[in-house]
């Protein structure tokens, strides 16, 4: 049903109808917005990477075949454009010390807060998701991004490599390598707190 | 845990995110009952990654048609035609090589008394063009993920 309707608003969006087109960005904006702030970690870059996504949409409407869905070309073009980015800041990061974030954004370690559970667990909870989500800010982009798409997103590792261009043997490592780190620093934490 | 003696994390990996053919989660299963070390290595794996907060944006109505309004503004912006601003580009591009041509300034003597951007200033700039190169900035993380393997 969603594919049928998505044929007919792609249609009506080639022949130049502009509400087609904006109900299309409504049909993917979460899911857009959502992918490139779970890449990049920040909300306002994560929302201009998305609108990016949308307008180089627009511009290859008359192109666009449909042999993959609209949300497969928006996701593939999103991880690009978010790879980039993070590869950008990691180098600016490098040679200008610059100190990426914005405090003042949404932090997504008091989104995921218990209620239920008391100070010290909290307090607890919150350092040990702080270390990992500082490693995983430090993995370098692709990897970053194979695992967001698989953890966060679940997409299938086969998709993934389609997504990425890459071979799923490539991915596979990938994942791994980025799981090895997480895990090493999840031990290091508890470690830590004993 | 190394590969030895069936203990391969890699599949462990796989195994958690459902990711091996049935044959190889067979054989997965089989070796985790009677190896004590995979089975705390799949346990650890588990938890680290039950760690990690959820990250789930959601956005309102309000939120959603403000974001669609401005990316159809921004499709507007740029269907509009090319031709003033390649015309805009243009008339700088002349005027800035008339500058140069009659308002050419001496070198200054001394090059300690320069006002204009110092050498640093320009060594930064060179810097943020590297930020351009896509190719560069791949092989620089290659080069990273190679040093981190040793």
């Amino acid at each position: 049903m969603k594919m049928a309707v998505e044929k007919a608003l792609l249609e009506q969006a080639r022949n130049g109808h502009e509400s087609a087109f904006a109900q299309l960005v409504d049909m993917y904006s979460e899911k857009t917005i959502n992918l490139a702030w779970r890449l990049i970690g920040q909300r306002d870059d994560a929302e201009e990477i998305a609108q990016e996504a949308f307008l180089r949409f627009f511009r290859s409407l008359a192109k666009f075949r449909g042999d993959s869905s609209v949300g497969t070309w928006l996701y593939r073009t999103v991880t690009h454009l978010a790879i980039d980015h993070l590869r950008r800041e990691r180098l600016k990061r490098r040679i200008f010390f610059f100190r990426s974030g914005d405090s003042e954004q949404a932090d997504p370690l008091d989104m995921a807060a218990d209620p239920a559970a008391s100070p010290q667990e909290l307090f607890l909870a919150r350092e040990t998701a702080g270390r990992m989500q500082q490693i995983l800010n430090n993995l370098p982009a692709q990897q970053k991004a194979v695992f967001v798409l698989r953890h966060s997103e679940e997409l299938p590792l086969k998709q993934i490599a389609d997504i990425l261009s890459l071979k799923e043997g490539t991915v596979k490592t990938h994942l791994h390598r980025a799981v090895k780190r997480l895990r090493e620093e999840f031990s290091r934490t508890k470690d830590d707190s004993l | 845990m190394s590969k030895k003696n069936g203990c391969d994390e890699k599949q462990l990996v796989l195994f958690h995110y459902d990711e091996l053919n049935k044959e190889q989660r067979q054989q997965l299963q089989a070796h985790l009952e009677t190896c004590s070390s995979c089975r705390t290595g799949l346990e650890q794996l588990q938890a680290s990654l039950a760690a990690i907060p959820p990250y789930n944006l959601q956005l309102n109505q309000d939120q959603k048609n403000d974001f669609t309004a401005r990316v159809v503004a921004g499709t507007q912006r740029r269907s509009r035609s090319t031709l003033p601003t390649w015309g805009g580009a243009l008339t700088a591009a002349c005027a800035l090589t008339l500058a140069v041509i009659f308002f050419n300034p001496a070198p200054p003597a001394d090059p300690v008394m320069l006002n204009g951007p110092t050498l640093a200033d320009l060594e930064i700039l060179e810097q943020f063009e590297l930020l351009e190169d896509l190719e560069l900035l791949q092989d620089l993380e290659l080069l990273e993920e190679l040093e981190d393997l040793g």
